[in-house]
Parts: C-alpha cells; structure tokens; sequence
C-alpha cells in the first residue's frame, strides 16, 4: 500500500461542492481485496470499533476511506462524504474524504494508513491518542468561537468568506466588495478607538463629558491625598494601581480613614500612580454594542466556591469541576477552574488558602476577572436591560469610537437605569470575547454572530461581485475576453483570468497560464474588482477544485473531441466533459449556465444546473436549444444577418455586421465565441444596447488578444497567426479561413509532445486538405518526447494529404516562420500557429516592418 | 513698605475667544508694588543684563511696529508688566511654541496690571511666565539667572506638553482661515478632535479615526503584507530575503497615500533618517498608481509606502522597483520639511480626505450673552432645533441637557460644560449660555458661531469684578459674542438695548434685530438696508425682511406670555424666535414651537452623574 499522491480539493470539485482530500493510493494485488486478507476488517474494528459499515466486497481502498472519515468524524469534525474508486492504471485507486480543515484532514489520513497497516500487520493502535491529536489539531487550527460564529453567520447569508492567515484575520466577499474581521473586530474598527479604549482614563474622562456615568475619581499624589480624594467622593471607594492587573494591590469598597490609608499603600506597592475611585456596588455586566445597537447582554461573575462548613476550598473545586460540562478550553460552555498562583494569591488576598473550610454560605472568589477561559460563568440578561442603560452603553461606544465593543457595567440591576441606582461604566473593550453571548452558561444565547454580519453587509448584499466562470476546448479566452469587455464599458473594473496572464482593468498583473484557481483567488482579492471573468482550465479542477464557490454564470464554449486527453486520468471528452461540468454544478440558484446547445456532452451538462440553463447554437433548430425556447426558456442562435437573444416572445438582435471579430459572420467560431458572451452578459442582466455597444467595440488583434486569429497582411499576403493546438481548434481555423480568398495557402505547424499521438497526426490530417504548403516545425521544449518524435507524428497525418504538396521540417519557431515568410506573393493565405505567443507575434511584427 | 517684587494676584487661563483675542491666553494680574517707581531706563544696567539672557528680544517689535522696537521702549522706560508679557513670549519661543500675542494693561489699582500671553498649551505657559518673573526680577536686582537650565528645563515642559509635530501640521492645516475646521484638543496625548459634535471627526497623529486598527496589525506583518501586495500583482520585496547588496543601485523612496491619492513623495536617505529630498513631481504616475493599490490592499486611508527604485520617473517594473512595506501613521515630517526641495501641505491634504469638499466640520452652535434672561432663550432655542429634529446639547444655568436628558444638575453655563456638548458626538445642534463671567474669566468655549444672541446689557451690574469699571470695558466683554459670529451667520440682537445695537456692525455676518416696539428708529433704518427683523405689531408677532413683514403669529397664540403682551417673558420670546428664524428652521416649527412651549422640564430624566 503506497500513498502515490494527497491532493487536497479546496473549492467545488468533481466529487462536488465540498472541500475533500483526494488520495491516490496503489495497492497489490494480494493486499486489495478484503478476501484476500483474512480476518482483517475484525482486527480493523478491534483497533476502531467506529468505523462505518462496509459495502459487500470491500476492499482496502474501502478501508483507507472509512479510516479518515471515520477518524475525523470522531474527532468531532462534521464530515459525511466519502469514495473511493479504481482508475485506469491496474492497482491505482482514488479515495475521496470530505474535511473541514485541511490538516487534520492530511493527518486523519496519515493516521487512517497507520490504522490500516496495524490492523493488516497485526499491531497495535492507540486510538485514544490518534482522536487527542486530531481534536487538538482540530482546535489548534480551526475558527475560534468567536471568529467562528460570525464566519457561521456570514455562511448562512450566503457570502463567501476567506481566511487570510492561519489566525483569525477573515476576508468577508470579493473583489471591491470585500470586508474583512480579525476575531469581533472589523476593519471599520477604528485604532484611535483602540488606542482609547485601552486608555481607561482617557475612556473615562470621554465618558464623563459625554454624560455617560463613571465611577468618579482622580490619581493622587500620597496616602494624605488619597484620604481627601476619598472625602470629596463622600462614600466607598476604590483604591488601585493605575497600571494593576489581576487585581493586585485593590482595595475595594473602604471608607475609613485607617482604610483608605493601608489601601493606598497596598495599591503603592504595585504602581507609583495610584487611583482613588468611586466604590460601585453590584455586579459585572458586559453589554455587547454593535453599531448603535444593543445586541446582547450578560451578568458575569469570577469563579467562586459556595463553603459548606465541610470541605476544604480544593474539594470545592473538585466538585465543582465534576461537572461534565466544564472542560479544559473553548470547545466546551464552562470551563474547568483552576487552582494557579493567580487563584492561590487571590485566596491569599482574603487570608485562605486551598485547605481552608469556609463556613457554610460563604463566598470565596477564586480570581477577580469573570473570564469565562478561566473558569467564570456568564448569565444572558439580554431582554432585561432597562433601554436608559442600554442608551448608555450606546452612547460609551459612541463617544469612544467604537462600532462592535463590549461595554462593562457594574450596577445592582440591569432592571433600572444605571443614574438611579449609583451604576456605571467602568471600561469599553475592543475586539470582545463573544462566546459568553453565544454559549452563556446560563440562559439563552444570542445570535451575535448574525449581528455583527448585519453590521457590515445590508440586508441584500452578500459581499459577491458578478463572476462568470468560463471553460471548454477551444474559444474560450476569447470569450472571456469579450464578456470582460461587455462588463467593463460601463466603467466596472473587470478581474479576468485567462491562459495569458491576470488582468485587472487595462492592467495586467500576473503573466504566464492563469487559468488555475489562484489565479482566480488572487482576482478575487483584489481590492480594486468590481466583476471577475474567469478562465477556468480543467488542470486546476482536478488539482484543487475551483478558486470561488459559486459563480452567477458558468459558461461552457465546447468540448468536441477535446484536448490533452490522457492527462490526469482525464482519458476521453466524457470525462474531460464531467470535470467541466463542475462549473456548471457551482452555478448560483439565481445564475445562468451558458451552455453550447450543439455540443451533446455540453447540452447535457445542464442536468446539474440549479440556476437556469441558456443554450446558444448556430441553428435555431437544433434539438436541444429548439425544446429550451420552445418551453419559453432562453437561447442565443444566428438569425440571417443578426444574432438573437430569444426567450418566449422576445427577441434582442445584434447584427453580425456590428461584430466586427465575426467578419460579418463568416468566421463560424468568432459567431460561436460572440453567441457565447453574449448569452454571458445576458445572463449577468447587462443592458442590450450595452451589449451591442461592446460587440461593436470589441477589437481581437495581436495587442487585445494575442494568439487569437491575429489578422496581418504582408507583402500582399495574409497572415493569421493562432494559438490553435488542438483538432477542434485547427478544423475551426480551416473553416475560417475557407471564407478568404488565396490563391496558394501555407501552414506553419507543431505539435506539443504531452498530446497522445493520435491527436497530433490529426492535426496534420485536417491540414493536408486545406493547405498547398507545410512547414513542421519542433523546439527544444518536447514536453518529454524525444527529438523528432513529433515531426515524425506530423508528417504520418499527411500520408494521405489530399492538397498539400509541398512538405518541410524546420527547426525552430522563427525560422518556420521565416521560411514560410519567404514562400509567400502577394494574395497568398499563410496560417502560423504559434506556440511561444508572444516571441512569436514580436517577430511577425518585427517581419512586417522590415516589409 | 512695600518690597520690590511681582507678585501674581490670580492667573486665568482663557481656553477659548475672550476680551484680548480669538484664541487661548493665560492672563495673570500682577502687583508690582514699589516697582512701580522703577520703569526700565532708572535701572542701572537693567536692559543690558535682560539682553544677555535674552539676545533675541531684539527681534520683539512692540508699539513701534519694527524689530528693536521693544528694545527702544526699554531705553525709554517701561514697566515691569509690560516687560514680563515680552519676556514670557521670548521664553515661549525658545522653548518652541511660537505665538506672539502678549497685552500688559493697567488696572485702575496702582502697581496692578493684567498681563496677557498667548497660551497654547496652560502648563507650558505658566512655566514661562514663572521663569519669566525670576528672569526679570534677576534682572532688576542684578543677581545671577541661570539662563541654560532655564531653558532646558522649559524646552522638556513643552516637549511634554506640545502636539507632536505630525498631528501638530493636521490641526494648523484644518484650523487655518481657508478651512475653519475648528480643533479640540482631548487628551495630553496627541489625540484632537477636528470639528464639533456629530461632524467631527478625531486624529492622533497620522492616523484618522477610519484607520482601521485590523489594517494596522496587517501592515506590521511584513510576511502577510509581502503575500496580499504580491497577490495583487504588486512587486514587493520579500522578507525572507536578504537586504540588498551594495552594489544595488536602488534607493529608498517613502511615499505618502492619503484617501487612495499619492500625496507626497521624497528620496529617503538610508543612513539618516532626517535626509530627505522631495520628489513628488517626478514620481512615475503609474507607481503613484501601485502605492495607492498598496494602501488599499492593506486597508490604511493614510498610509507610507516604502519603495526601492533606481530612478522615480519611471514605472517600478522596468527597474527591479519594489514595494518594501506599507507603514501605518507614517511621519510626514520627510514631506513637511525636506532637507530639500519643496514642503508638501500633507497636513491640507489629510484634513481634506477627512472633510471633503471645503466641508468645515461644524454643526449649527447659537451662543447667548446678555446681563438677564439669557437661560430662558437658551431653553427656547434649544427647544425650536429639537422640533427642528436635532439632537441637542444645552448648556446654561439650569443645566446640561443631551436633548430632553438632564445630565448635570447646577450653573452649567461655562466652558467646561459647553466643551462636552461640542465634543459630543451625538450632538447635531449646540445651544450655550455665556455670561460675563465665562467671557472674562474662562474663554468661550468655541472659536466661531452660527448665531450668536446679545440680549440686553446692565453694564452696572457688572462693576466691581474683573477690575471693571466703566460702560467701555463691559462693551468690550459683550461684544466678544458678537466677534465670533462666523460670516455666514447671525447676530440677533435686541434693538432696544443701545449698547446693544452698537455691535451691530462687529458682525461678520448678518444682523437681526429684534425688538418688543416695532417702531424703533433703529428698526426702520435696518429695514431700509434689507435687513431682517422680528417685533411686534399690534397684536402680532412679525418676521420683517427689509419692508416686507409676515404676521409669524399673535401674541394671544403664545401661552407662555400668559396672555399678557406686556410680558418680561415677551423679550426671551423674541430673542428665541429671532435665533431659530437665523438658524433656518422652518416658520412653521418656529410656529409650533412658539405656541407649545412651557419651560417645565417635561420629561427630562434626572440624573445623579455625581455616582
């Protein structure tokens, strides 16, 4: 058994929409089948008695699947989906097992194939410690509470979210559209609002002059001033370290002289600068403010012991931590206390210590802070707060400058307004623990979450920009292209990824094969996107699945007989046909498949559409797109001298004669690229006469659109140099060209090595009977075949070639084309299907200016 | 006997506009006792010694309008007083806070004098002005001043004390007489409000209150800013990488986004950071383009962006150009003052991005000053802006109200009180009682008004204090109401009052009048020019434009006059109406203002704010 491969599928993939690692595994003959390894599917349960049922004839690969998602799934990750399945290649099989994270989905199956081999070789597994790491990974690297609830609710709402880093940093939507969180604290957070808030007596002193109420009181100066601090608050009061923690050297609630006295020079040992404050009696209160919303509230009180007059304060706790609901981190409602030096100083501050018996009903604080991490308790209150104290804790956020805080209160009750009953604001937290108002240890929990979404995204906005997706053998940059143009004349900036590079707006940001999921992240990050047109090639499908989630339009130009068949078990267009299908299966349920009604394994793609479904085909007849328009559905076709957009009794024509890229309609597959972005755009709900305006403005030559039938005249020939590299491509090119007039036609031609052999003599075929002259050419880059492998494989397709006479091998690019070059007079037709785009269109060019 | 000393009766601090001048002073009243037989030219080598300590009091002006003008008053003979006011403003200067208004005037009690400094910051003022008594006393008893200490120990005050020079060339940019934005400093810190109310919004250094604090962790994590720069197609440098290598021809370039616009840009030298020579003129515009994108990426509104780049005119990818990092609150001191080339205004530019379009930051503010009955038209104001449906803060005699709320029981009409309304961030209207008090012994507590209201003057009343003592000096304290009227607002001022009505043309603005006779000859001459009036006619109550007069109701519609026309109340009425019609609230809620309003406190809660 031997993990040839581990892939991990972060986006909609063939196996479907949710995240999965893909392994490829090779097993012997002697190990694969169940039947062949006697007792080992017991021993297996003996080691993992949760693993799921197998089906009949199980086999090792069964195993390896149920292992991880039976692993994962006791770890407490929420998981379901699992195959696996034979390929091609004897003894090579696929496993797919959905994860929730990535790593413990890697490490479920690295602990699944130690599970595999103890269960086969007979030793043993430590499942307890298998499920401890996976649970601690799980923890380690998933979402924290609160972080995790506002992702949760921005899931609900249907926005797509990204995290930017292994901690809590989140990207909410795309493109222009993008908010971003980092715990419960949004960009919107301002930091001069921080920069306040952790200033408590600058946030004290805003507070005041905002009318919000505060514990009065000032710094003083020695034990004297503090006396005559105490004396002008009248009353109990607060004696503390400006600059304490965890509540050493406070004195609270004292009032005598001798008091305030001994507190000043407890709270003088801790800091020189020492407050004298208002004692407020009651309790602590964090009030959740969002916007200028209240939106949860809850009691909170530090971990205590009740005495019983029995038990020493440590088996107080003991019990107390008896309770299976307390655990030991964030996953659970409480958590355990625990007996540290802060709680042992604490129990030193009130002259107990871990074996003192307090007497029965005595309250013995363990800490000063309520945190609940540290073993506090939090009760909602939330529909109690009297609106005058929620209108406070609003004002508290106002006034320091937050938009999402927690605003702590210490008054008696929550029933009445904190002026009537001597409560007040004590501190504004940014970036507030949300898990007591989700999870309260008592009482109901409140969907902060939601709120915190709803803060930032209104009601109808799911942070999404338009997105169409756009895949097939042949034609699609160039759809990509015009459906980018269709988008961007109204002065949206378009994100487009296609196999030239990465364009944003008139820029191009990125070069190279771009046609890969992050390539199409990257656009989706980019701040200045108002709409993305994708390329989406299969090889990044099947390496990782898609780089969105869902698209409002998928568009599919063609399969045919399609291209770099025999690649990645990808071995007929069936199949290359079911990896494009998964654009069309992450179609939004308001979005538009843009499927081509003439291509039978497109048109059948629609069977996994939830949107609704465009075909466009160049005959209205046609089968499939005539049933779609007959049930009143849409579809683009060729009507005379016009394409028509049609659905029910409407029709839109655009006419051919203003789409300059189809020569007035007789290049075919520029009418089928225009149908395609047409039914694109339409989809996307761009006006009509935007849409004729941007076919009619829409320019395909070397600069635009490089390698795409690029028209140039030289010496009185023509010359198209084209990126076409596949038997679709070449017969599209032959039926463009049969519409111009030559009087002799020349083909400068190459295969690239990673094709099967079948489609490079193809290639040929086709052109031996369109072309006079031929001129093969091979490089230095043979994609792993050897020197002249591919010439050889060229020159068999033209065996029987019809019209060529003239055949010649040429080694390299330029001098091909040179040689072709050389062979032209004026009225001459010349074909060039480059390989290396842009060198080669420099050098046509530099050709031509030579003259 | 008396000894030869200065002594200081009292020291003010006047934090706003106030008898001398627009802004803060400090303003101490000094006894000089038996000096008084002691002006400057009988002091045998007095001025020689002051000169030594002091080389630069050269400089000083004085009445004679030229530098060595003080000097000559020296020779001539002039007055401890006067002579402390320069020697503060001297060591003022030195200590770095600049600002040259100074006063001395006699009171009527001999040896007593008001001296009055400039004060930007009250602690670093009071250490002057003290330093300055022990200089001038050293120097008229001829013992030794330790002029070095003095001024270092001076320099570390103010250092303490003064803005930092970033948020410092912000707020001169907003304050400036071609934006107005007015500035609240709030807290020793460098943390400053620009503009008041619900318009405002707060600074601290280059940083804004939109800087997002989550942008601000992003942009001091080299590794996550290097991948979402470069994610964007941004060339970057890479932090694992190492620095660059001598033979690197690239240099170190900061430049300054302000609101997605390049702002400044300037030539950094790498060894020595207060090298730095402008060159925003030459930047390429599509690296101007590409730092714009970089402080988007990161989310900053204000932002530095640290570039390595051969040359600046041209664009980052055809040199190896790179973006080294993304700076939150970056210095603009590099742009402000560039050891060359020009001084960028980055400060106008922030304050732009913070108010665009000229916008000024304020929000409606009426101030009301008068001998009587100011707290009642206050409460009327502040009632016709809450019909008018804003949120309204009060301060006056009764008390501080947040709208209908009672916050702060007692006396608040002073500054303290009227600076918490004004810094209130709900507060979309402000109304403030002054008084003479709050004028000659705080400061108003905003530098300019929308409508500022004198009711009536009794100038007696106000003898005694102050060292006041005639009709001239309680005109001069009223009149400051007046002064600060912004130009495109309104004076209201009643025309039955002749001290009053001679205000009338201090008012950058507009004037109206009102009075209860609408046949003053003071209302007939207004009308004649246009102006706006409010008085009574007959039975009713008559908005007056120039000629053209609007019955806004009748006196019997007005239930709080009690049905008697003849009412005191009648003149708070009238003041108020003439104040909300000055706002622009609309006639018909002045109307309904006019005929619902009762002065018991409804349902303003109380408070115990004394928790």
């Amino acid at each position: 058994m031997i993990i040839l491969n581990i892939r991990a599928l972060r986006g909609p993939n063939l196996w479907g929409l949710h995240t999965a690692i893909q392994l490829l595994v090779n097993f012997s003959d002697q190990e694969y089948s169940f039947e062949n390894l006697p007792g080992f599917e017991d021993r297996l349960r003996e080691r993992f008695p949760q693993i799921g049922s197998f089906p009949a004839g199980a086999n090792m690969a069964n195993a390896l699947e149920l292992a991880v998602l039976g692993l994962q799934a006791q770890a407490g990750c929420p998981v379901a989906f699992s195959r696996s399945l034979a390929t091609p290649d004897p003894g090579v099989y696929q496993v797919i097992v959905e994860y929730t994270e990535e790593a413990v989905g890697r490490l479920a199956v690295e602990l699944a194939f130690e599970l595999c081999v103890a269960a086969r070789s007979r030793l043993p597994f430590d499942l307890a410690d298998a499920l401890n790491r996976l649970r601690e990974l799980d923890e380690d690297v998933r979402l924290g509470p609160s972080t995790g609830a506002i992702v949760a609710a921005a899931v609900a709402r249907g926005i797509p979210y990204r995290r930017l880093t292994d901690g809590s940093l989140v990207q909410f939507g795309w493109g222009s559209k993008q908010r971003r969180i980092q715990a419960a604290e949004c960009d919107s957070t301002s930091a001069i609002a921080e920069t306040i808030a952790q200033d408590k007596e600058l946030t004290k002193s805003l507070l005041e002059a905002a009318g919000v109420p505060v514990p009065k009181g000032r710094p003083v100066t020695d034990a004297e001033d503090a006396w005559a601090a105490a004396c002008e608050l009248r009353g109990p009061v607060v004696i503390k370290p400006r600059d304490g923690q965890q509540g050493k050297g406070v004195a609270a609630n004292v009032e005598s002289r001798e008091d305030v006295l001994a507190g000043y020079a407890a709270a003088h040992e801790v800091s020189s600068n020492v407050m004298v404050e208002r004692y407020l009696p009651g309790q602590d209160y964090r009030l959740l403010v969002i916007g200028d919303r209240l939106v949860a509230a809850a009691r909170r009180e530090p971990p205590h012991v009740i005495g019983d007059g029995v038990h020493t304060i440590q088996e107080l706790v003991e019990e107390i931590n008896s309770d299976p609901l307390r655990g030991s981190g964030h996953a659970t409602t409480l958590t355990k206390i625990r007996l540290d030096d802060i709680a042992l100083a604490t129990l030193a501050h009130q002259e107990l210590d871990v074996s003192s018996v307090p007497y029965k009903g005595a309250r013995v604080l363990l800490r000063n802070n309520a945190n609940l991490s540290t073993g506090g308790t939090a009760t909602d209150v939330t529909d109690d707060v009297h609106h005058e104290l929620a209108a406070r804790a609003i004002d508290a956020a106002k006034t320091v400058g937050l938009d999402l805080c927690g605003v702590d209160v210490v008054c008696e009750s929550v029933l009445a307004p904190l002026e009537s009953q001597s409560g007040g604001v004590i501190e504004v937290n940014a970036g507030p623990g949300l898990r007591m108002h989700l999870q309260p240890s008592f009482g109901k929990g409140r969907p902060v979450g939601e709120a915190i979404i709803a803060n930032m995204f209104d009601e109808r906005d799911d942070g999404r920009i338009p997105l169409v997706a756009v895949s097939g053998t042949n034609g699609k940059t160039t759809t990509v292209r015009l459906i980018a143009h269709l988008i961007g004349i109204s002065g949206k900036r378009v994100g487009m990824t296609n196999s030239d590079g990465v364009y944003v707006g008139n820029e191009r940001i990125d070069t190279g094969d771009c046609s890969g999921p992050r390539s199409a992240r990257n656009v989706l990050f980019h701040p200045e996107v108002d709409a993305a047109v994708l390329e989406t090639a299969r090889g990044g499908i099947l390496r990782e699945g898609l780089g969105f989630d869902r698209c409002n339009v998928a568009v599919i130009t063609n399969i045919g007989m399609g291209d770099h068949l025999g690649l990645n078990h990808i071995s007929n267009a069936d199949e290359l046909g079911l990896v494009k299908r998964v654009l069309v299966h992450s179609v939004a349920s308001h979005g538009v498949a843009v499927l081509n009604a003439a291509d039978p394994i497109v048109a059948n793609m629609a069977v996994v559409c939830s949107g609704s479904v465009t075909f466009f085909a160049h005959d209205c007849h046609e089968r499939v797109l005539a049933n779609h328009l007959a049930q009143g559905k849409r579809g683009v076709y060729v009507d005379g001298d016009a394409i028509v957009g049609a659905k029910g009794k409407l029709r839109y024509r655009v006419a051919l004669s203003e789409i300059p890229i189809t020569r007035n309609g007789t290049i075919l597959f520029q009418v089928e690229n225009a149908m395609a972005a047409i039914a694109a755009a339409w989809g996307l709900g761009i006006p009509w006469n935007q849409i004729r305006q941007g076919m009619a403005t829409f320019i395909n030559d070397a600069a635009t659109a490089p390698g795409r039938f690029n028209m140039f005249t030289y010496r009185g020939a023509t010359l198209i140099a084209d990126y076409g590299h596949n038997p679709d491509a070449i017969q599209v090119l032959i039926q463009a060209i049969d519409s111009i007039p030559a009087k002799r036609r020349v083909v400068v031609v190459s295969g690239a090595g990673d094709r099967r052999d079948e489609d490079l003599r193809q290639q040929t075929e086709m052109l031996g009977g369109a072309f006079d002259d031929v001129i093969l050419y091979e490089d230095d880059c043979q994609r792993g075949r050897a020197d002249g492998e591919v010439v050889t494989l060229l020159r068999q397709g033209l065996e029987n070639a019809i019209r060529t006479s003239r055949i010649e091998e040429i080694r390299g690019e330029f001098p091909a084309i040179d040689t072709a070059l050389s062979w032209l007079s004026s009225g001459d037709l010349c074909l060039i299907l480059i390989d290396r785009i842009e060198e080669s269109l420099a050098h046509i060019a530099k050709r031509i200016e030579e003259g | 006997m008396k000894s030869r000393n200065i002594r200081f009766l009292k020291t003010l601090y006047l934090r706003g506009p106030n008898i001398w001048t627009y802004r803060p002073v400090l303003e101490v009243w000094v006894d000089i006792g038996e000096l008084e037989d002691c002006p400057s030219n009988v002091l045998p080598g007095f001025v020689d010694r002051l000169c030594e300590w002091l080389p630069t009091l050269a400089e000083h002006r004085c009445s004679y309008g030229e530098p060595g003008g003080f000097i000559r008053r020296l020779h001539e003979g002039t007055w401890p007083g006067h002579i402390l006011e320069h020697v503060t403003l001297e060591l003022q200067n030195l200590a770095g806070t600049p600002g040259g208004f100074g006063r001395a005037r006699e009171t009527g009690v001999r040896g007593v004098y008001k001296v009055v400094v400039q004060a930007w910051h009250e602690e670093i003022t009071r250490a002057c002005l003290d330093a300055a008594r022990d200089l001038v006393m050293a120097a008229i008893e001829d013992t030794p001043f330790d002029m070095e200490a003095t001024h270092a120990r001076l320099k570390e005050v103010s250092l303490k004390y003064l803005l930092d020079p970033n948020t410092a060339c912000i707020v001169d940019a907003a304050t400036a007489k071609d934006r107005g934005i007015p500035a609240i400093r709030l807290s020793d810190d460098h943390l400053v409000q620009l503009g008041y109310g619900s318009r405002q919004r707060r600074i601290w250094a280059a940083q804004s209150d939109r800087t997002s604090a989550i942008a601000q962790g992003i942009a001091r994590y080299p590794e996550l800013s290097y991948r979402l720069l470069s994610s964007c197609g941004l060339s970057v440098l890479d932090p694992d990488d190492d620095a660059p290598s001598e033979a690197d021809d690239r240099q170190p370039y900061r430049l300054l986004v302000v609101g997605g616009n390049l702002i400044a840009a300037a030539r950094m030298d790498a060894s020595n950071e207060r090298i730095a020579v402008d060159v925003t003129e030459q930047v390429h515009p599509s690296t101007a383009t590409a730092a714009a994108l970089a402080s988007r990426v990161i989310g900053l509104d204000i932002a530095g962006v640290d570039m390595l780049i051969h040359d600046i005119s041209r664009p980052l990818g055809t040199q190896n150009g790179v973006i080294v990092g993304v700076h939150e609150a970056p210095k603009l001191v590099a742009h402000t003052q560039p050891s060359s080339g020009e001084p960028r205004p980055v400060g106008r530019a922030i304050v732009d991005h913070l108010f665009p379009n000229g916008d000024d930051g304020r929000i409606p503010v009426v101030g009301i000053i008068g001998s009587n009955g100011t707290t009642e038209v206050a409460h009327w104001v502040a009632e016709f802006l809450r019909l008018g449906g804003k949120f309204t803060g009060l301060a006056c005699e009764d008390g501080l109200f947040l709208d209908r709320r009672l916050v702060e029981k007692g006396n608040c009409a002073n500054w303290r009180c009227a600076t918490h309304i004004l810094m209130n961030r709900a507060v979309e209207a402000a109304v403030i009682e002054n008084s003479a008090d709050v004028i000659l012994g705080q400061g108003m507590a905003y530098d300019r008004c929308q409508v500022g209201v004198v009711t009536g003057i009794v100038p007696e009343q106000h003898y005694g204090s102050y060292y006041i003592e005639n009709h001239e000096y309680v005109f001069k304290v009223f009149r400051s109401q007046v002064d600060v009227v912004l130009p495109s607002g309104v004076a209201v001022l009643n025309a039955a009052d002749p001290m009053v009505v001679e205000m009338a043309p201090l008012c950058d603005g507009e004037v109206i009048f009102y009075a209860a006779a609408g046949d003053l000859p003071v209302l007939s001459e207004h009308a004649e020019r246009g102006g706006r009036a409010v008085y009574v006619r007959g039975d009713d109550l008559i908005f007056a434009t120039g000629k053209e007069e609007l019955v806004l109701l009748p006196l019997a519609q007005i239930p709080y006059l009690g049905g008697d026309p003849t009412s005191e109340r009648l003149k708070a009425v009238l003041a108020a109406v003439a104040a909300a019609w000055a706002l622009g609230i609309a006639l018909h809620v002045i109307r309904t203002g006019a005929e619902t309003f009762s002065n018991e406190p409804d349902n303003a809660m109380p408070s115990n704010m004394g928790v």
